[in-house]
């Protein structure tokens, strides 16, 4: 049952990413870019370092994620970005922010709705994660 | 030489007038539309006028590549924002709009103190086009009509559906993007440039 939830978390995170980055692929890296630069909370020679390589980490940690391998370190990632992500919309947020979030695309308003998903995607991040150590200490070798 | 001159002024014209029905700068041809959603009370606004739509301005605009077509957007809880576009949009039908915008967002903070718009605009204009304005506003009817350009701006915007200026909506080569914020004109070109128009 436990094991069966738990894959299902780690799935429901691993379409979370790839969603993430598939709707920053289908467009130019520049819309991504200057939603990150609206932000005003990175400097400019980071900004298009991010836009062109987040989506790509994205993709990797989902297809990283669907696989299930070496899943302690895999997680850990996964929820140490959801971690920044959350973070960082949270100071935008009550900083007061209204433009996009960055997260799926153009056309999502940072707003509470956002940062309650974006916190349950953590907590569940965080949840795979714990569950990941826990397994890998009743048997190291074996995988999610 | 007079017909190279007066070729040169018709396309100088063409390039660079704001047209003053549509409120609009550039071409109207040009395979790039930056359909521009902003309020005049909205700080976020006059930033992203000055910086990406000037820069813009003297450069995709008037090469002929991108047309501007500005849109009212004023948000309920800015009070004297619709007020402000009544006074932008009245000198758009005398062309003066890009001027009027300029000083309204210029001195954004004053008349957001003070309520002084009038005042504000009479800085940018001469006293005998400030009373072409002024007697654009005193008519009823043409009131009327600005303030039904601002509700199908506003009811445009809702479409789309948009909840905060600034808001601009890219669209060229068949493709649309909404770009919100005051954004940097960098990425705004390089997306320009990316966009596959002849």
């Amino acid at each position: 049952m436990r094991r069966g939830l738990l894959i299902l978390g780690r799935l429901a995170l691993a379409a979370v990413f790839l969603w993430a980055a598939y709707a920053k692929l289908r467009d130019p890296w520049m819309i991504f870019a200057m939603e990150i630069d609206a932000m005003h909370i990175v400097p400019n020679s980071i900004v298009e370092f991010l836009a062109r390589t987040m989506p790509w980490f994205e993709l990797l940690l989902g297809l990283l994620l669907v696989v299930g391998i070496q899943m302690r370190y895999v997680a850990s990632v996964a929820t140490a970005l959801l971690a920044i992500f959350f973070t960082t919309l949270l100071v935008l947020y009550l900083r007061g922010f209204q433009g996009d979030c960055g997260c799926f695309g153009p056309g999502e308003q940072l707003g509470p709705k956002t940062l309650a998903r974006d916190g349950a995607l953590l907590a569940l991040s965080i949840w795979v994660t714990w569950a990941a150590f826990r397994r890998s200490e009743r048997a190291p070798v074996a995988t999610m | 030489m007079r017909l190279t001159i007066l070729s040169l002024l018709f396309a100088a014209t063409v390039l660079f007038a704001t047209d003053s029905m549509e409120r609009s700068a550039g071409r109207p041809d040009a395979p790039v539309t930056l359909e521009v959603f902003s309020d005049f009370q909205c700080p976020h606004c006059a930033k992203l006028h000055f910086g990406a739509l000037k820069s813009a301005l003297g450069d995709c605009v008037a090469s002929g590549k991108v047309r501007i077509v500005y849109r009212d957007f004023p948000l309920p809880q800015h009070q004297y924002a619709r007020k402000a576009a009544q006074f932008a949009d009245a000198a758009a039908r005398l062309g003066w709009y890009e001027r009027v915008c300029d000083a309204l967002f210029r001195t954004q903070e004053e008349w957001e103190r003070t309520g002084d718009i009038e005042g504000s605009v009479g800085k940018e204009l001469t006293p005998a086009e400030m009373a072409k304005v002024r007697k654009i506003l005193a008519d009823p009817k043409a009131l009327a009509e600005i303030n039904r350009d601002i509700d199908a701006d506003l009811a445009l915007g809702a479409r789309i559906p948009l909840a905060e200026t600034p808001t601009m909506i890219v669209s060229g080569g068949g493709k649309r993007y909404p770009i919100r914020g005051d954004i940097r004109y960098d990425y705004l070109k390089q997306l320009i440039n990316s966009l596959p128009v002849k």
